[in-house]
């Protein structure tokens, strides 16, 4: 029996025909269609998508004599759309971990505004909404599309890969899919917000990645190893393995400032630590001349034979607002410390954002504000 | 919202409370950030991931630099193995290092596709192309070795034998006409069966079958029977979908045919379609098998001459650790190219070939003669298609 009759007899008013053509769908089409949503949210829980599938099928069971099925590509459409409403209802639904404050004087429709927020964070789509929003990704492509060119994009302006090596590449990972062509791959190269996306890449340090990078260690860190190193500082030991650059009373100092992120001019300060305050910010000097930024923009212009300087030069903030945003809501960096990891890039490009621009996107909270309008456009109607 | 503007201003309750809500939800969030392993980046080069899984380790190399730098060692690691025998590869992955690391995944990988490869002609014959795109699509992993098997068979198209004509080129209809060798339809006499088969620039292949009287007409005595349209290479067919006759016609739409196939294939020959009743029996393998040998130069670019061929004469198999094939070579094989060897390769992947040995042509070769290789560490397998082969030969280096 084709799928084709299998749809009539579903739809139709035989009961018992639909039923058991109903059972015949689902042993056909319930791994296909948990496979293509865990394909779109790949990110997500495993469980929640097993649910949401056969919640879908319960749901199109229920519907099935309002449904207008014509032939087997509808119905693989109506399967996928129906499953991924019952995946976002599952995550909606889900209480967040932690107390929200019962009840808050806000302006009107700001609730809502912190609800979509919530649920894009839930979904792990609130850096896809911020990178849409700043760097202009294309919001009718997936996150792993985006992923994707972002891929291509890295490799070839980064790692130095040829074209013919990463359209073999990305046609070898996927052989289900048609193949890019040098042609497609060119295009990605060229796109702008592709090219945001790799200067953002690199431009963005994590507080973590810039303490290793200061500390001089190797990229592939992990915070463990941090931290080993601060209990060691705090035990006094006098040996100092591939910290050269550094006695134990700086590298101590460092990790509190660049990686648990301690003001030392705000109380209480860093802990136990054994330098003057003199000498820190003669410390913290010397590290904000060995930031990597102006560095890092400078290799960008030139992989990219000066594309960047098109995009994100003068009046063109969207990259800059991308890394304000990620300082300030993901690391709680100051306002300063902000601008110290923003600005020298920027000056690059020739682009302005200096202390007072910057207080300007950030104050009021006009960058979140930026973000949940965005989101709100972006997942209004089901986050589809 | 301009680049320059400014956006919207929160309510200060309502900014605090989403700038601690962030901060908050940042803790307790669970992201993996680790650096993929070399065997998740041995299984993801080769294509044999499931499609969420390839997507959560390219969100890992877009944010993890290093990872990308390990990438790049991974492949080149890759493509060197690719070139040597599977013993050598076995001594390699008994070594230390990153270069045995990827050896290692790589011949438990071969093994695995070698095993899974024998379910594939029986899986194709039970779902046919649309079905298996679209499971492979959505992570199925059965489904997935079926794909790359044929994807790894298609490629013979990709050789088709010079001098054959016409053949199905992108964006051409071409009339293939009354052809016995494509319509395995002898019940059918004496209407005559007539094929045109197009396969345009976005990949969809069509075909179109009608049955004709002589009296000029549609022949319309078959009606209702299903069709079953394959393709083929050598002695091999693999059914692509089954259509019903209309009216004396039946018509085959398959737009996942240029999906499938992507975009290296531009033309295939008119002699890689068949068409014959549903209700025959359906196989995708018989033995004796032959497969076609490219002849390759020194420097290993295919030489003008017309490819030979290579019969098997039963399945080949993996026992013991060892490979074995029992083959005919043609007569003239050792003294057209006195001093070659021939080369046999196994598709592990679309695109991924395993070597598996090389012998030396001898004069006289033509009795039945056993080809053997040291696999070690291989499952026992049959390869129930001999598709999966490649067979090359080449000169002495």
């Amino acid at each position: 029996m084709t799928d084709e009759v299998l749809l009539m007899r579903l739809t139709g008013e035989d009961t018992r025909a639909a039923e058991q053509a109903f059972n015949v769908l689902f042993r056909t089409y319930h791994l296909i269609a948990l496979g293509m949503l865990r394909r779109k949210y790949f990110d997500g829980n495993r469980e929640d998508a097993e649910n949401a599938v056969q919640q879908a099928f319960v749901n199109l069971w229920q519907a099935r004599h309002r449904l207008d099925i014509p032939n087997i590509a509808a119905w693989r459409g109506l399967l996928r759309l129906t499953a991924e409403r019952c995946y976002i209802d599952i995550v909606k639904a889900k209480k967040p971990e932690f107390e929200l404050p019962p009840e808050l004087p806000m302006g009107s429709g700001e609730e809502e505004i912190v609800e979509t927020i919530r649920i894009a964070f839930l979904l792990n789509r609130l850096n896809f909404a911020a990178d849409v929003l700043w760097l202009g990704l294309d919001p009718a492509l997936t996150l792993e599309e985006h992923n994707r060119r972002l891929l291509a994009a890295q490799l070839f302006y980064l790692e130095e890969w040829s074209l013919k090596e990463i359209t073999q590449m990305l046609s070898r990972t996927r052989p289900e899919e048609a193949a890019v062509s040098i042609k497609i791959l060119e295009g990605w190269l060229r796109d702008p917000a592709v090219l945001r996306q790799v200067a953002y890449s690199r431009l963005y340090f994590t507080r973590l990645a810039l303490t290793v990078h200061l500390l001089g260690l190797p990229e592939e860190t992990e915070a463990d190893h941090l931290e080993t190193l601060l209990s060691l500082s705090e035990a006094g030991h006098s040996a100092l393995p591939g910290l050269a650059e550094w006695n134990w009373h700086e590298v101590h100092a460092i990790l509190w400032r660049y990686h648990r992120n301690v003001l030392h001019t705000v109380s209480p300060g860093i802990p136990l630590c054994t330098l003057q305050d003199s000498e820190l910010v003669k410390l913290f000097v010397i590290c904000r001349n060995k930031f990597p930024f102006s560095l890092v923009m400078k290799n960008l212009l030139y992989m990219t034979q000066g594309q960047l300087g098109h995009i994100c030069g003068e009046k063109k903030t969207g990259l800059w607002r991308r890394l304000a945003f990620q300082y300030c809501y993901r690391n709680s960096l100051t306002h300063q410390d902000i601008h110290d990891r923003i600005e020298p890039a920027a000056q690059q490009v020739e682009a302005n954002v200096s202390l007072i621009v910057l207080q300007g996107w950030i104050s009021d909270h006009r960058l979140l504000g930026q973000l949940a309008a965005q989101c709100k456009k972006l997942y209004e109607g089901g986050l589809e | 919202m301009s680049d320059t503007d400014f956006g919207p201003e929160l309510s200060p309750q309502a900014g605090a409370l989403l700038s601690d809500l962030l901060q908050r939800m940042e803790s307790s969030l669970l992201t993996d950030t680790s650096a993929p392993a070399v065997a998740e980046m041995v299984r993801y080069l080769c294509g044999v991931l499931p499609p969420p899984e390839t997507n959560r380790i390219e969100s890992r190399l877009v944010t993890i630099p290093a990872s990308r730098k390990v990438l790049r060692e991974v492949r080149t690691e890759l493509l060197h193995l690719e070139v040597q025998t599977w013993a050598a590869v076995a001594l390699a992955a008994q070594d230390n290092g990153r270069s045995a690391e990827v050896a290692t995944v790589w011949l438990a990988l071969t093994a695995e596709q070698v095993a899974a490869a024998q379910q594939a002609p029986a899986l194709w014959l039970r779902e046919g192309l649309e079905q298996i795109h679209l499971q492979a699509g959505a992570g199925i992993a059965t489904a997935q070795t079926a794909l790359n098997a044929f994807l790894a068979y298609s490629s013979h198209w990709n050789r088709p034998e010079r001098g054959l004509a016409p053949a199905w080129t992108r964006g051409k209809a071409t009339d293939i006409g009354e052809d016995r060798e494509a319509i395995e339809m002898a019940e059918i006499a004496p209407c005559l069966a007539w094929i045109t088969a197009a396969f345009d620039s976005t990949g969809t292949l069509t075909v179109i079958l009608t049955l004709e009287a002589d009296t000029g007409l549609p022949a319309a005595g078959f009606d209702g029977r299903a069709v079953r349209l394959s393709l083929r290479v050598g002695t091999e067919l693999w059914p692509l979908a089954e259509r019903p006759l209309t009216e004396g016609s039946a018509i085959w739409t398959i737009p996942e045919f240029g999906a499938v196939l992507q975009d290296s294939l531009d033309e295939i020959a008119a002699e890689s379609l068949h068409v014959a009743f549903a209700d025959s029996p359906a196989s995708v393998s018989s033995f004796p098998a032959t497969l076609r040998v490219e002849a390759l130069d020194a420097s290993g670019r295919q030489v003008s001459e017309a490819p030979t061929s290579l019969q098997f004469l039963e399945a080949p198999r993996w026992a013991g650790g060892e490979f074995f094939a029992l083959v005919v070579l043609p007569p003239e094989m050792p003294l057209r190219y006195p001093g070659y060897s021939l080369r046999l390769d196994v598709a592990v992947t679309a695109d991924h070939w395993q070597h598996l040995g090389a012998w030396t042509l001898v004069d006289g070769d033509n009795t039945p003669r056993t080809l053997q290789a040291a696999c070690p560490g291989s499952l026992d397998a049959i390869l129930s298609t001999v598709a999966l082969l490649r067979a090359q030969i080449r000169p002495p280096a």
